[in-house]
């Protein structure tokens, strides 16, 4: 193909290209038209993708901004007004005497309670199991995989009987222990400290006089701090949703976390149970309110420790 | 909306599955456990543990306001809501652990008392008509209002509220019609037809709740679930009292004039607020349904009224109704100080302070008379519903027994889906029985048709 020169006189004309295959009139048009469609289809269905997902996510943030009539006869994706939103969490903070504080509280201290207890236990227990030799270590790694798989719905009734036997049914302790016993977190930390903490690098602290704990505690938990937010995020996010544990070990309305108090308030509104008036202070909007309280400090959790987790997710990826 | 009210159903369902398979396996496990009567440590003579749903919250209160001498700890819980299977599960885990069990729970449901009669319950549920409550207070409950409190003679519960059916009328559309109240189920066919020929889209009632069965079955006299003594129940779907409101039903499901639709979804609301001439329905239907801005229709002041129940073939034969639910007040056989607690017990239920609380109509007849002119002072409704109330109170038929097995989850599971899918009322009645049947044979039943 000749390539024309004509309008660039001051370039050097360019060589002939033997090798470029010969241009064919039109030939590239079906293939751009194609690739056209083909890239329509994927944004079409991405964004359907989207709005699946989103649009339901929409609906609870709008919901508390409408009365329950509004709610129901308005169009899904109305906003409703400020004053409303207003009067909603008002209907909904003033419960049964500011209730849903209590839960809030309640939740934030069976949660990090628990997540105190589940680093401290999964990141040596990690350590050890990666980078210390014992016997019963396969074992004990097998074990750690078994229980992992278990749903911890089962342990529950267990648990229960132990409390029991200890006294301590009804207290904070009958979930902050058990939500102590974080078996995933193990296997994560097992996984970051076989994989991205160089043997070398202990040994050369150990060469330089340091103790074990000395090693583990100024060497390897520095470099572990994206693998300890991943865990403590998972086991902040696991206990703030556990709903069975705390269901059997509480009888107590003032000790409900979040998750049992919003199965309260789904049976104290007549939208879902008639028996309980049509006078109940709580209604749809007020349900979706709750709602949005209850994900509010997982959301600012997961916002401020997002670079943290990123890392986490990514270490022992590569090797290196 | 109702989308998501599925949702929740389904999730409330699954809850039940799970709270009654806990109990379940507690209860077995804990069978041999600690003793029945195992003292409850730590309490104190004059303290009382009172468990209530929200909306009993404030008659509990008022004990506790009424009463400064006793140590009154309230906990609300949800009531065992919907059937979840709550109060069992941790009835079972007390039991289990041989403490912890409360002085008095209200139960929403009315069947509670029957399930807890179960072996594997250890007798929870203290005997009440052995001198616990006087006579004279027994004496004082609506005809039938403490049958669901009996089990195998003896007195379990006191009723809280009744929730017998009544007929609801839209008064001005009746007007506008020109049709005239009907007193018997043939009249009441006969408008349904006519609207349905006449004014197509409106309806005279609904066939999609899970409490259909107590609504017709119930109110027709059909003996399918009838306990006749402590371990046998009559279940004949043959008999002519089933057969005779399958007959009168089928036509009105067919023109549609009684759609197969769940009464208390919000889509009901948006659908048929404006489109329904009557309803058949429980008393509480006044607050759940048509007054206030919680309620499906939010119907504006004088559009509704209540209507005696039907009676059938002739306005003078003796009517029936159904009975949806209606809540219990059950004492601990546990209980530290029994004579305290019964005491508490019966104010909450009968005393008119308490009462005036409710949230239904009181089955202890004073304090009804007393709460239904409260709900009548607002004029909400085209006419009192105090006469109404009055009369339907004493048509509950008790025949159909209040049981073990949940009655409204088997006609949702078994029976709604086909009644939806275009089956006959008709169809449906040997398949509850046939579901009864089953149940009971589970729960050491033995099964008869015929009395």
């Amino acid at each position: 193909m000749v390539q024309a020169t004509t309008g660039h006189p001051s370039t050097a004309p360019r060589p002939v290209a033997a090798a470029d295959p010969p241009v064919r009139p039109r030939a590239g048009r079906p293939s751009l038209r194609r690739s056209t469609v083909l890239r329509l289809a994927w944004w079409v269905v991405m964004l359907a993708f989207t709005a699946f997902f989103i649009v339901p996510v929409l609906w609870v943030l709008l919901a508390p901004t409408k009365s329950d009539h509004q709610l129901v006869y308005q169009s899904p994706m109305a906003f409703g007004s400020l004053g409303t939103f207003v009067r909603t969490w008002d209907a909904i903070y003033g419960f049964q005497g500011h209730e849903l504080l209590t839960w809030l509280g309640n939740s934030a201290v069976y949660s990090v309670g628990g997540l105190v207890l589940a680093l401290a236990c999964a990141i040596p227990a990690g350590y050890g199991l990666a980078l210390t030799q014992f016997i019963g270590r396969r074992v004990l790694l097998s074990v750690t995989l078994i229980v992992m798989i278990m749903p911890p719905s089962a342990l529950v009734l267990p648990l229960f009987l132990e409390m029991n036997l200890f006294h301590l049914l009804g207290t904070a302790w009958s979930v902050v222990l058990p939500f102590g016993f974080f078996p995933f977190g193990v296997y994560l930390c097992y996984i970051f400290f076989s994989s991205s903490i160089p043997k070398e690098l202990l040994a050369a602290a150990r060469v330089d006089g340091a103790t074990e704990w000395d090693v583990f505690r100024r060497v390897a938990l520095p470099l572990a701090r994206p693998i300890v937010a991943l865990v403590g995020f998972f086991a902040f996010v696991a206990n703030w949703t556990n709903f069975f544990l705390p269901y059997v070990m509480f009888y107590n309305d003032r000790q409900y976390p979040l998750p049992v108090g919003l199965e309260y308030l789904v049976s104290s509104t007549s939208a879902f149970n008639p028996v309980a008036g049509a006078q109940s202070p709580v209604l749809r909007p007020e349900l979706a309110m709750a709602t949005l309280v209850a994900i509010a400090p997982v959301f600012l959790v997961f916002l401020f420790a997002q670079r943290a987790l990123v890392t986490g997710m990514l270490a022992g990826a590569t090797k290196g | 909306m109702g989308s998501n009210k599925d949702r929740a159903s389904i999730h409330r369902k699954g809850a039940g599955v799970i709270a009654a398979t806990m109990a379940f396996t507690v209860a077995t496990a804990g069978a041999t456990g600690a003793s029945a009567a195992a003292p409850r440590r730590g309490a104190a003579s004059e303290a009382l543990t009172i468990w209530v749903d929200s909306a009993r919250l404030p008659m509990a209160k008022a004990y506790a306001k009424t009463h400064p001498g006793v140590d009154v700890k309230i906990v609300t819980f949800d009531g065992g809501a919907n059937g979840d299977g709550s109060i069992e599960s941790k009835v079972a885990l007390f039991n289990r652990i041989g403490r912890g069990w409360p002085d008095i729970i209200f139960s929403e449901e009315a069947n509670d008392v029957q399930r807890l009669a179960a072996p594997q319950f250890q007798n929870f549920s203290a005997v009440l008509n052995k001198g616990l409550v006087p006579d004279k207070v027994l004496s004082g409950y609506a005809k039938g209002a403490l049958y669901p409190c009996m089990v195998g003679g003896k007195l379990e519960c006191l009723r809280n509220d009744m929730a017998f059916d009544v007929l609801w009328v839209n008064m001005p559309l009746m007007k506008q019609w020109g049709y005239t109240v009907p007193s018997t189920w043939q009249q009441w066919q006969a408008i349904g037809e006519s609207v349905a020929k006449n004014h197509p889209g409106y309806i005279v009632g609904t066939a999609g709740d899970s409490f259909d069965d107590s609504i017709y079955l119930q109110a027709a006299q059909c003996p399918v679930n009838e306990v006749v003594n402590a371990y046998t129940v009559l279940d004949n779907p043959n008999d002519p009292h089933c057969t005779r409101m399958g007959k009168l039903l089928d036509p009105l499901l067919t023109d549609k004039s009684l759609p197969v639709v769940y009464s208390l979804a919000s889509t009901f609301g948006k659908q048929y607020a404006n489109k329904t001439l009557m309803l058949i329905g429980p008393a509480w239907y006044s607050g759940a349904i048509f007054e206030g801005t919680g309620s499906e229709f939010n119907s504006p002041k004088g559009t509704w009224a209540a209507y005696p129940p039907l009676a059938w073939g002739s306005p003078t034969a003796r009517a029936f109704t159904g009975d949806v639910g209606g809540g219990l007040w059950i004492m601990s056989s546990h209980a530290a100080n029994p004579k305290l607690t019964a005491q508490a017990m019966t104010w909450l239920a009968t005393s008119t302070t308490s009462q005036d609380l409710s949230q239904g109509y009181p089955g202890y007849v004073p304090a009804a008379r007393s709460w239904i002119a409260q709900q009548d002072k607002s004029q909400f409704f085209a006419k009192p519903l105090a006469p109404t109330f009055a009369k339907a109170v004493g048509e509950v038929w008790t025949g159909w027994s209040e049981s073990q097995w949940d009655v409204y989850g088997l006609w949702a599971s078994n029976v709604l889906p086909n009644l939806a899918s275009g089956s006959t009322f008709s169809s449906q009645i040997p398949v509850l029985a046939s579901q009864i049947s089953n149940a009971a044979a589970v729960a050491g039943f033995q099964v008869v048709t015929k009395r």
